[in-house]
Order: structure tokens, then sequence, then C-alpha cells
């Protein structure tokens, strides 16, 4: 039994410290809540870029495959070579590899050519530019759509002897 | 596990402390309570609230002292607090009352079950649906003053008083009245502060 005054107002005291600890525990409730559903939008939206960019990024490796499979290189110049024959027997990695062997025996050949005829030197100019092309095609075939897609923007731009070839590609894509 | 001495920072004046375990232990009380009196998710959170506002009280009344819960200790406190409160409800007929914070800090894990406990159960209901029902600026300045514990030079400032010797004096007016309240309710209820 509450024995007398001071007694009542020690407990009224103490209703209201609990009052004022439950409207503050409440309010720590909402904020947690709002955390934690701040948090759970923000993996949502995280988890739907990524998806998003994996869908993206494989829609546009599939586009680039096609256009690279769908691109003959052994009509016009270009047939003949091991690295087109690589690239008819799908071996692509093996191919690149032959590409870059090919352009550094060409730039050893470029800076000291073995012979002084114009015809001879523009001849391995074209030949750089084909081996650009090439490169190019092998990136579509691998899927590499964005840097396949910058190396036929640096044919175009360079008006060579394939620009034609690199801008149909481009095109495809 | 490192220990946070939370209830020396409690005791010590922490602002962050009090928020600090409510987090760490919500989940595991809850957890607790549903399991062992199959509460829902709702009464064990209010559960949850009434423990940690004893909690509160107590160390506000200097009943705990230093080192005297280390966390473990700590955890154990707030969960068998909860456990005797549900106990208690069920004992009133699962109707929900409040509880008196002095018995819980010397009850701990008994559960005594006598008609004096009873009836000081029943009257501590009475007071704190009396504090409920406090109305404004009353309920606000008393808020500031003893839970918050700001000074009447800062309630002064928050409410719009003139001075601080104005908020004393409403602060006094509000408790009078809501000491005849509280009064007036427990006698309608049959109880006569002697």
């Amino acid at each position: 039994m509450i024995s007398d005054n001071e007694e009542l107002i020690e407990l009224l005291e103490d209703a209201i410290v609990e009052k004022g600890a439950i409207a503050h525990m409440q309010d720590l409730d909402r904020r947690q809540k709002q955390h934690r559903r701040a948090w759970f939008y923000s993996i949502a939206a995280a988890a739907a870029c990524i998806i998003l960019f994996f869908g993206v990024s494989l829609k546009l490796g599939h586009d680039a495959r096609t256009v690279g499979y769908a691109f003959n290189p052994v009509d016009g110049q270009m047939g003949g070579s091991e690295i087109t024959a690589l690239m008819q027997n799908h071996q692509i990695a093996e191919a690149l590899e032959a590409i870059i062997e090919a352009r550094e025996k060409l730039a050893q050949e470029i800076d000291n050519p073995s012979s002084s005829d114009p015809e001879y030197k523009e001849q391995l100019s074209i030949d750089s530019q084909e081996l650009n092309l090439l490169e190019a095609v092998c990136l579509l075939r691998e899927g590499r759509y964005f840097k396949a897609r910058k190396a036929l923007q640096e044919i175009v731009e360079g008006n060579g002897a394939f620009a034609p070839e690199a801008q149909s590609l481009l095109e495809a894509l | 596990m490192a220990d946070k001495n939370y209830i020396n920072r409690l005791i010590d004046g922490d602002a962050r402390a009090f928020d600090e375990i409510y987090y760490a232990y919500k989940d595991l009380f809850i957890g607790v309570l549903r399991k062992s009196y199959g509460h829902d998710y709702d009464h064990a959170i209010d559960l949850y609230h009434r423990a940690m506002a004893a909690l509160d009280n107590n160390v506000r009344r200097g009943r705990i002292k230093h080192d005297e819960l280390p966390d473990e200790k700590l955890k154990a406190y707030i969960i068998n607090t909860g456990k005797w409160i549900s106990l208690n409800d069920h004992r009133k007929r699962q109707t929900p009352m409040t509880f008196d914070t002095e018995m819980v800090f010397r009850k701990g894990n008994s559960m005594a079950d006598d008609e004096a406990d009873a009836e000081r159960s029943e009257q501590l209901s009475i007071i704190r649906k009396t504090v409920l029902e406090m109305k404004m600026p009353c309920s606000q300045l008393l808020d500031l003053a003893i839970y918050e514990r700001k000074t009447h030079e800062e309630i002064a400032a928050i409410m719009g008083y003139a001075s601080a010797q104005s908020v004393a004096n409403q602060r006094h007016r509000c408790m009078d009245k809501l000491v005849n309240f509280a009064k007036s309710n427990l006698k309608k209820s049959g109880y006569d502060l002697r």
C-alpha cells in the first residue's frame, strides 16, 4: 500500500520515466525499421543494377559474336592466311596470338624494309591494316563488344583500305 | 567477447549506452520470450520495453551500482525481468499491468504471489494510467524535467517560458495537479492514501 505523499510522488516520477523511456524505445524501433528498409532497397537496387549489367553484357556479347561470325574473312584480300584459317576453325585465341606475332614481324619489316619499292611499302601498310581488321573480327567473335567497337572505329577513322569493311561491321552491331 | 561495460556507462550518464543496450539484447530477448511463453512479436516487444524501462529507472534511482552487472549478467537481468513481468501479467488474468520497479529489483527471479503484491500492482497500474492521461503543458514539462533531466533554463528555452523560475513554478503546479489526480483515481478504486 502506498504510505504517503512522498512515496506517491516517487511512484509518479517512476511512471513518468517509464513513459518517456517507452516513447524513446518506440522511436528507436521506428528508426531501426527505416534503416533496415533503406538498406533493403539499396541492396535491391544494387542487385537490379548487377542483373541489368549482366543482362546487357550478355546481349551485347551475343550481338558481337553474331556480327563477328557473319563476317567472312576469306573474302577479298584476306583469303588463305594462317590467321584466317585459325578463325575459320573457331580457334580465336590462337588467331589473336598469331595476329600479335604477325604484327611484330610486320613492324620490323616496316622499320627495315627489304625493298625500297613504294608499292612494297604500300603493301606492308595494307597488311598492317588487314591485321587490325582481323583482330577486330576476332574480338567480335569473342563477344568483347566494346573493345571490338573501339578497334573498328579506329579503322574507320584511319580511312585506310579496310575502312568500308569496318564501317559495315559497325553498322551491323 | 569483450565486455562493453554497458551498465557502468549507463550509470555514468553516457547518453548512447541505453540505445546500445536496447539494440544489443532486443532480438535475443524477443526470441527467448516468444520461445518460452509463446508470445507474439508485439507482446514480446512490449515486455522488452517495460523491462528496459525498469532497468533505466533502477539505474536512475541508484539501485544498481558500478560493476554489479557485467554484460552477461545484464543480459540475464533483462531477460529475467521480462519473464517476471510476463508471468505477473498472466497471473492477473492476462490483463497488462504495470510493475513496481523496486519489486522487479528485489524479486529478480522470484515469483511470489500474495495479496499485498497484487494490490500494489493494481495501484501502480492506476498511477501509470494517471501519468498517461496528463495533458499539455504538464506532460511535456514533466517529461523534460524528470525523464530527460533538462535544467529549468533548458526547459524555458524549449517551451518558451519567460525564465527558469517560471518553469520551476509551473513544474510545482503540474506535480500538485498530478498528485491530486492520482489520489482521486486511487480513491475511486478504493485505495486511500494513509
